[in-house]
């Protein structure tokens, strides 16, 4: 493991930042009114803008985060990259056109437009605020992780510089300073992903290959990844980086002194007969130890080891009731078996050190690991969590599909474009550009399992298997001198290219909001011009050290959970709202309101509760989501419930508030259908400033 | 275009719908999405039909080609060109049809 700071990386990070400030500068000149700002002047050309999306739209998430949960728990986490893929045929194929065709320059405005209800775009900026900041919290922590591996500073540092040259940036451009940058930064993504991936094929083979490597067999298939050197894993104290799961018999050494809670790897089911951590550790279990409870309040025993000391968990012990082995169905074959469980250590360091340090001999076993079938087949560790894999699968699927739909930051690209044509054409090449990026990161979980499983011995953190992308070049220094520095220098442009495009698309969408509807809507309904500019100015700033600030709370999430999270609001809230008001002429602003604020309301409650309990903020939900499996999953995942419940809501309430219709709902629907050619009057919010300059 | 899209739009060179009438927008909503949602019957069919598969048949579904499993290969690599098709098909077909509704009703007069 290499320390200190990577210089090459770090100069390929430096231009690229000096590059993004440099190309703002410059388009700052050219921005003259508030519709640059705002939606480009809506004249951004086909192949800009789809390279422009397909920029906003691969964010840390899925340069980083795909390939390191495809390396952690395998085959169901590519639903991910498929799921934002084909996300997009959805919009296309019911929202792109209406969308586009009738005209707005923020949801929000959508949505007072389309109802005549200005309460309604409350509502909807306060979804777009929630959305927006969700989904800023996992670029933050790419851009921090992703600094933490190249110079060795502290995570918050990653935050602040990137935050502040995308403020920066979007602050003096706004949508139009934005769109060429990102269209660049499609392409660097692009190089950055594939060039590094086929030139490691050709020293550590193929993808085929790779995978070839790993057994789905009845003889073979609970194969473990195995240290290739010696090697040693820091261990900080926050949850959940500091449990470590042995699932079969390992050996380590402590560096320094810790404080382990010893527990089992699985809940014991009640009235199990009691196994004791002289049961869970064949070798070095010490001799200190004292009474204590955890963070649940629940009494545990923490036993010290001391610095230096061995220890080698146990292989596998028999859960039994009554002396009778407890038997369990695993849930996708239907078969019975009896439980097994392992030893899991809760580790804390003694004194004053920052982190517990474990050394590990090559050759043992790596922690957290999972078996070669469950991690190469379907329904293995991500979706068999809870117990119902298929739930979670469809849950997970519908929720990214559907949130794809609902983001309110990739609609708002649609108003860029000159007409609903070309907002079609433009998204048929999004799908293309996308997905010639998306078979990429599946390479990289593949490939690091094969070669880099260390990264598996720490659950979370910017040293665990989240950092595959920037750490897995590194190997080719082996055979050529520097080349693996500089691939990996590649990669990090490639993961700094990706939070700064997807933030700078949010920080837009958010600071639109703050300006166009709150501020120009809500507070100051007859600012001028340039007061309009300068509010976005104002916002930006505002918006931006909000996200910055969520983005130093977040170190130890999984970076796709947190756009997962982003994703399942959007499905509940935004996704219905859109397509039921584009193709339904009798929902009402009440039907459609109702449906957004309780659907998407219940979707981020069920998600807050998870990350309340994983954090161990309300320690008590922790043990009560393990006592209800299916229950963990649905708020886990909460799209398979909260997208139907919002669009059931929206079509009670709106059958129930028929005299509220809007008296034009037919011109409306009219609006959102005819092609444009038949010049039907669009409302188009800022077009009375079209002509007014800006100084 | 299939014979049913050919039934809904009528044929074309008829007397001119007017731009504002219930005929028109029935017409116009009716025949985008008739072709949104078979084109959508299509991608959910193949989209939510992989997990049953998965779970049904899984010994098939995770047989070993060149190192990877056939649901492997087909989830991380065959499903993008398959979206492709279906975009491309209704990029264009989508086109055509709002050429055609532009022809039923007369534009507004400003």
């Amino acid at each position: 493991m290499q320390q200190g700071i990577q210089v090459i990386p770090l100069i390929a990070v430096i231009l690229l930042v000096i590059v993004t400030i440099g190309l703002g500068v410059y388009i700052q000149k050219s921005v003259k009114s508030a519709a640059d700002m705002y939606v480009a002047s809506r004249s951004v050309s086909v192949p800009m803008n789809s390279a422009a999306i397909s920029g906003e739209y691969l964010s840390a998430a899925s340069f980083m985060g795909v390939a390191g949960m495809i390396m952690k728990s395998g085959y169901d986490n590519i639903w991910y990259p498929v799921g934002y893929a084909t996300g997009y045929l959805f919009l296309l194929l019911f929202i792109a056109g209406p969308l586009r065709r009738f005209g707005a320059y923020t949801i929000p405005d959508f949505a007072h437009g389309r109802y005549d209800s200005p309460m309604f775009r409350k509502i909807a900026v306060i979804f777009v605020l929630c959305i927006g900041f969700f989904y800023t919290m996992p670029q933050m922590k790419g851009a921090g992780t992703a600094l933490v591996n190249i110079l060795n500073t502290p995570y918050w540092v990653g935050i602040v510089v990137v935050g502040s040259v995308i403020v920066f940036n979007v602050a003096l451009g706004g949508m139009k300073g934005i769109t060429f940058v990102q269209a660049i930064q499609y392409w660097i993504k692009m190089v950055a992903i594939s060039l590094p991936m086929f030139i490691m094929f050709m020293f550590l083979g193929g993808y085929g290959a790779n995978l070839g490597k790993f057994y789905n067999d009845k003889e073979n298939g609970s194969t473990l990844p195995k240290f290739s050197t010696d090697y040693v894993t820091s261990y900080k104290p926050s949850p959940p980086a500091n449990d470590i799961v042995f699932p079969t018999a390992i050996s380590g050494t402590f560096e320094n002194g810790a404080k382990v809670i010893i527990g089992t790897s699985k809940k014991m089911p009640a009235d199990a007969d009691k196994i004791t951590a002289e049961q869970l550790i064949t070798a070095g279990l010490p001799a200190q130890v004292e009474d204590g409870t955890n963070a649940a309040g629940q009494p545990v025993k923490f036993y010290t080891f001391e610095k230096g000391t061995q220890f080698t968990t146990a292989k596998s012990i028999e859960v039994t009731k009554g002396g009778q082995p407890v038997m369990v169905t695993n849930p996708v074959t239907g078969q019975e078996a009896p439980m097994k469980v392992t030893a899991k250590f809760t580790v804390t360091p003694v004194g004053s050190d920052a982190a517990v340090q474990i050394k590990y001999a090559a050759g043992q076993p790596v922690p957290n690991a999972p078996t070669d079938k469950s991690w190469l087949e379907p329904y293995g560790p991500l979706s068999s969590k809870y117990g119902h894999p298929v739930l979670y699968t469809y849950s997970l699927i519908l929720a990214i599909v559907c949130g794809t739909a609902g983001l309110p930051h990739i609609l708002v690209r649609f108003y860029t474009n000159p007409d609903g044509r070309t907002a079609k054409r433009t998204t048929f090449w999004v799908m293309i550009l996308l997905g010639c990026f998306y078979v990429f990161p599946p390479m990289f979980g593949a490939l690091g399992r094969a070669w880099v499983p260390e990264l598996y011995s720490v659950a979370a953190g910017a040293r665990s298997t989240d950092s595959v992308v920037l750490i897995l070049p590194r190997l080719l220094n082996n055979y050529v001198p520097v080349l693996g520095d500089v691939l990996s220098a590649v990669t990090s442009m490639g993961a700094f290219a990706g939070f700064m495009t997807t933030f700078s698309g949010l920080l837009v969408s958010l600071t639109g909001a703050l300006a166009h509807d709150v501020y120009g809507n809500m507070i100051n309904p007859k600012a001028t011009a340039t007061q309009k500019v300068t509010a976005f100015r104002v916002a930006a700033v505002i918006a931006g050290c909000t996200a910055m600030l969520l983005g130093t709370m977040v170190e130890n999430f999984d970076i796709n959970m947190m756009v997962g999270w982003a994703f399942a609001i959007g499905a509940a809230s935004y996704f219905p709202m859109l397509i039921v008001s584009a193709w339904w002429r009798n929902c009402t602003a009440l039907g459609a309101g109702a449906g957004m604020l309780i659907g998407g309301g219940s979707a981020l409650a069920a998600i807050v509760s998870t990350m309340l309990a994983d954090k161990k903020v309300i320690p008590s939900l922790g043990p009560w989501f393990a006592d209800h499996p299916i229950m963990r999953t649905l708020c886990e995942q909460p799209a398979i419930w909260a997208v139907p419940f919002a669009l059931l809501l929206i079509y009670v309430v709106s059958k129930l508030t028929q005299d509220h219709l809007p008296k034009n709902s037919r011109w409306k629907m009219l609006v959102l259908h005819a092609p444009e050619e038949l010049n039907l009057k669009n409302r188009n919010y800022i077009e009375d400033d079209d002509g007014a300059m800006v100084h | 275009m299939s014979i049913s899209q050919r039934e809904v739009l009528g044929k074309v060179g008829e007397n001119k719908l007017d731009l504002h009438s219930e005929e028109y927008l029935q017409k116009l909503m009716t025949s985008q999405f008739a072709l949104s949602f078979k084109l959508f019957l299509v991608f959910v069919i193949i989209l939510l039909g992989l997990p049953v598969m998965n779970y049904i048949a899984p010994e098939m579904m995770n047989v070993r080609l060149f190192g990877f499993t056939f649901t492997w290969f087909f989830l991380a690599i065959l499903i993008y060109p398959i979206t492709w098709l279906i975009s491309w098909v209704y990029v264009k077909t989508s086109i055509e049809l709002e050429n055609e509704a532009a022809t039923w009703a007369d534009p507004e007069e400003h």
